[in-house]
């Protein structure tokens, strides 16, 4: 049962970005959320507008004939995050109901009375202040993520298609595709989970349609609260994330190619993906260090009613410790979407990821469908169907999970 | 002599001069009044001659085109130095009456003429067409339309009346880019334009000290004192030379710094209310305005200004990435009106627009979220950005008549209409938008629209399609063809128009769509 709970706590983290929305529109991050590498707080476009006229099922039908006189009464009012000029809250929450199915669950033939259960699989509040048109102050509070905490300076405040800025405090290094579901094998499986924030500081630079996130960071992330932890010096002992993107939003087709890169010099302690190639007994060997680097490669695409979306992770760890052997590892993750009309997204899903990542040491595909729904602004519905073929003898494991999801 | 270190102030002025009484060179005004002296004089340009721009034509060329290359108008010098095209005018005129003057502006082998002519407030510009081609004046004043004419035919006048001071600068959209004129409108009658040997002559000025004007679209502007004697004549003499031209800029968008004085001068077609309407106006707006600035401004911060701007000025923080720069609402100018080319939007014209987002593009449509209230306080909010609204009332709507039966009759004499009126010049044979002007970088042009796609932003159906032709798209390069034929011809149009709309197919709707990122797919 612990087990079977610990697999629910596992799906039930918190999600932050949507990226299909990014595909389908080649923005930028930065276009509906006050993080630059996206997530969290949506700014005033993200939220009011948006969410309330493009995103929604009933925000793409106007309540007037074409030709008639203005209006019947609107159905969400004044009601806005924007609480003033300069303070804005939002929030997340999402309920999960997972659909266990005793025979293709991650545990089969476990205890048959834990078949099925609601779960809370985020709560995040979020808070954003515009100290001046330079300087972005955020704070989100999340019931599992612990909070996230930075500054955002702009050199120009102005809108212009290029710019720089610096953002300081504790957040989500930039790298890969953020996909909303961060189960996915291109971002938990490689060590990005959802409680991934560092504490360090991040520059990002807008060059017309180009983007580069650079960020140092403690190298910590995940593993501790206010991760501060780490200071045996011994080498540069510091993380370094980069993401470079290219935004080609032609006409017709709109493209976005990146990629990403992530090298810690302060990893010094077991990681789940590890097992593979630590065994239990030579766990210590970990405390020698490694130099721990991620790369990735990503393209998105829209044509039409069609967004796709690839990302493709590296994974190589060097351990310090002759006993230990090297870890090469890769995972990808693709995405193709289809939106029949403005508030239906059906979304098709297939991972592989290779034996090195598995800590029994089984390659995996997982193929995945997804309908979501949103009826009205600032609410979605989504039901998603994985079906996982490992080489593992045991049988395929099914995920049938509902999310509600209300946000702001 | 030269006024570059008063440029400033003197712009500021530069249309805002007290009002003066009847005379004028060039249009036959009464000479010689008895008590009243005359201002003559020459304008030169010293120094070495600049060379003159040339244009390729590449549109209409059997009409326009008998020289393949066309000269710009913009620098006229005689081989002693005499500068035609130069406006002079009393920048301190004194008050005396306006009398209406009947000018006119005509089209000959794709040319304006005149190229440069100086107006007094008011009075009714007589536009002709001597093409048999379509020609399409598209006057600005401030960047902003004044009026936008679709001169299709060809020996038929339209008069429209100069409302406003200011500089207005003239072209033809319909693919004609090197068509350029002037009209300088002033509130005063003592002016002049330079002829072809430099001259000018400005009669029955009041005697007394004016500061005299010289203006030149392309070396800018000077200035001289002229002291002015009963029954005597001035002489004046005026020199351009190429150190005279201000610093940072030439003569046209020098003159741009004193527009900022008569940007809020009403459209052509605005009425200038009375006393007792503006008292009860106010009355009305005092009541109204406290709701307006808290409401609507609360609103506009939430919904509007990540586009449009803080300011109303279209650069908000997503206007980088809008395919469309967002609307400049600072401006006063609306596309989608039912008033007259070149006049204010009415409020109603607003919420609608807000109502139902501009198709196809990052505008969306408010109703679904918004209630009536809300985007009345909108609209009328959105008004208080543009000193024009401050000033004048738009004009009542255009008297436009019902729709009449969409018959294949109906089609079949808009389908005639089309070519007569010669829309295809800019929307093409197919109306894909591929007309010739289309193909030619238009200066002040937004492209024209497709229409066989159905993606008109301005609404759906017929309806939307007749009040576009109507009122003319103000900031487009889409005229107003009122008055060129009756407005049931116009419905023929209309319908034909809405005909050529091609049904979706399932490939277009699969991968053509741009499903969930503009909106009203």
């Amino acid at each position: 049962m612990a087990v079977i709970a610990a697999a629910f706590v596992s799906i039930a983290r918190p999600s932050f970005a949507i990226p299909r929305f990014a595909a389908r529109n080649s923005m930028e991050c930065i276009q509906c959320h006050y993080d630059p590498t996206g997530g969290g707080v949506r700014n005033r476009y993200g939220a009011d507008v948006y969410a309330r006229t493009l995103l929604s099922i009933q925000g793409s039908e106007p309540t007037i004939s074409p030709e008639g006189s203005v209006g019947e009464d609107g159905w969400a009012p004044e009601f806005s995050g924007m609480l003033t000029d300069w303070l804005t809250l939002g929030a997340d929450v999402r309920l999960g109901y997972l659909l266990a199915i005793p025979e293709h669950g991650p545990m089969p033939n476990t205890d048959p009375s834990i078949t099925s259960t609601l779960f809370l699989m985020q709560a995040d509040l979020y808070h954003a202040a515009t100290i001046n048109p330079h300087v972005n102050l955020v704070l989100d509070v999340g019931v599992y993520t612990g909070f996230e905490a930075w500054l955002l300076i702009k050199a120009i405040s102005a809108p212009t298609p290029y710019n720089l800025m610096i953002k300081a405090g504790r957040f989500k290094p930039a790298f890969g595709v953020r996909e909303s579901n961060h189960t996915i094998f291109t971002r938990e499986t490689v060590g990005f989970g959802p409680m991934d924030q560092d504490t360090g500081v991040e520059l990002t630079a807008y060059l017309w349609n180009l983007t580069l996130n650079t960020a140092i960071v403690n190298g910590t992330l995940g593993t501790s609260f206010f991760d501060t932890f780490g200071t045996e010096r011994r080498t540069f002992e510091k993380a370094v994330a980069s993401r470079l993107s290219l935004r080609l939003p032609f006409e017709t087709v709109r493209l976005q190619f990146g990629g990403s890169l992530y090298w810690n010099n302060n990893v010094d302690r077991q990681n789940p993906i590890f097992n593979p190639v630590v065994p239990m007994s030579a766990m210590t060997e970990v405390a020698l260090g490694l130099d721990e680097l991620r790369a990735d490669g990503f393209a998105m695409a829209n044509l039409g009613r069609f967004s796709y979306i690839a990302d493709i992770v590296f994974v190589r760890d060097d351990f310090h410790s002759s006993m230990l052997s090297r870890l090469r590892a890769y995972s990808s993750y693709q995405e193709l979407s289809f939106l029949p009309f403005q508030g239906l997204d059906l979304v098709a899903t297939f991972e592989t990821m290779n034996a090195n990542l598995d800590a029994k040491g089984f390659a995996a595909v997982r193929a995945g469908f997804v309908v979501e729904l949103f009826p009205f602004a600032y609410s979605a519905l989504r039901l998603m169907i994985r079906e996982l073929f490992a080489s593992d003898p045991n049988p395929n494991v099914t995920d049938v999970v509902l999310f509600l999801h209300a946000f702001l | 002599m030269r006024s570059s270190s008063l440029k400033t102030a003197i712009s500021l002025v530069f249309f805002t001069a007290p009002i003066g009484p009847a005379a004028r060179a060039s249009d036959g005004g009464p000479r010689g009044e008895a008590g009243t002296g005359t201002i003559r004089g020459q304008v030169s340009y010293e120094g070495e001659r600049p060379p003159v721009e040339t244009f390729r034509i590449d549109v209409d060329a059997s009409v326009c085109g008998a020289r393949q290359r066309i000269s710009s108008e913009e620098i006229v010098v005689s081989p002693r130095g005499d500068l035609a095209n130069v406006a002079v005018f009393l920048a301190d005129a004194p008050a005396t009456s306006r009398p209406k003057q009947h000018p006119s502006l005509g089209q000959r082998n794709c040319v304006f003429f005149p190229h440069v002519q100086t107006v007094t407030v008011g009075s009714e510009l007589a536009i002709g067409n001597g093409d048999p081609i379509i020609h399409n004046v598209h006057a600005t004043s401030d960047d902003r339309t004044v009026f936008n004419l679709a001169m299709p035919l060809k020996d038929v006048d339209v008069k429209r009346e100069l409302g406003e001071t200011g500089l207005i600068t003239l072209r033809c959209d319909s693919g004609h880019t090197w068509m350029k004129a002037f009209i300088v409108v002033l509130d005063h009658p003592f002016h002049a334009t330079t002829d072809a040997s430099g001259a000018f002559e400005i009669p029955n000025v009041p005697p007394g000290t004016y500061a005299l004007r010289a203006w030149h679209e392309r070396f800018g502007m000077l200035e001289q004192s002229v002291a002015v004697k009963a029954d005597a004549e001035a002489k004046v003499s005026l020199a351009f030379s190429k150190a005279s031209l201000p610093e940072g800029a030439e003569g046209e968008s020098a003159l741009a710094l004193s527009r900022t004085s008569v940007a809020a001068n009403a459209g052509p077609a605005a009425t200038a209310p009375s006393a007792d309407v503006i008292a009860l106006r106010e009355a009305i707006r005092l009541s109204r305005r406290a709701e307006i600035r808290q409401r609507g401004r609360a609103l506009y911060a939430r919904h509007c200004a990540a586009c449009h701007g803080d300011n109303g000025d279209g650069r908000g923080e997503q206007a980088p990435f809008c395919d469309r720069k967002p609307r400049d609402f600072t401006r006063g100018e609306f596309e989608f009106r039912t008033t007259s080319s070149g006049s204010l939007a009415r409020i109603d014209d607003l919420a609608r627009t807000i109502s139902l987002g501009l198709r196809g593009t990052d505008m969306p449509a408010w109703s679904p979220t918004l209630g009536r209230d809300e985007i009345q306080l909108l609209a009328e909010f959105v008004t208080t950005f543009s000193p024009r609204y401050a000033k004048l009332d738009p004009p009542p709507p255009l008297n436009l008549v019902p729709e009449t039966p969409a018959d294949p009759a109906s089609k079949a004499r808009g389908k005639e209409l089309y070519r007569k009126l010669q829309c295809a010049q800019c929307h093409g044979r197919t109306a894909r938008g591929d007309g010739i002007s289309n193909t030619v970088a238009a200066a002040t042009a937004a492209r024209a629209t497709d229409i066989a796609s159905g993606r008109f932003k301005g609404g759906v159906g017929a309806p939307a399609i007749f009040r576009a032709i109507a009122t003319g798209l103000s900031g487009t390069s889409m005229p107003s063809f009122l008055g060129l034929a009756t407005q049931q011809d116009l419905w023929d149009v209309a319908h034909y128009v809405d005909s050529l709309k091609q049904p979706k197919g399932v490939l277009e709707y699969l991968f053509r769509d741009s499903a969930g990122r503009k909106s009203v797919p």
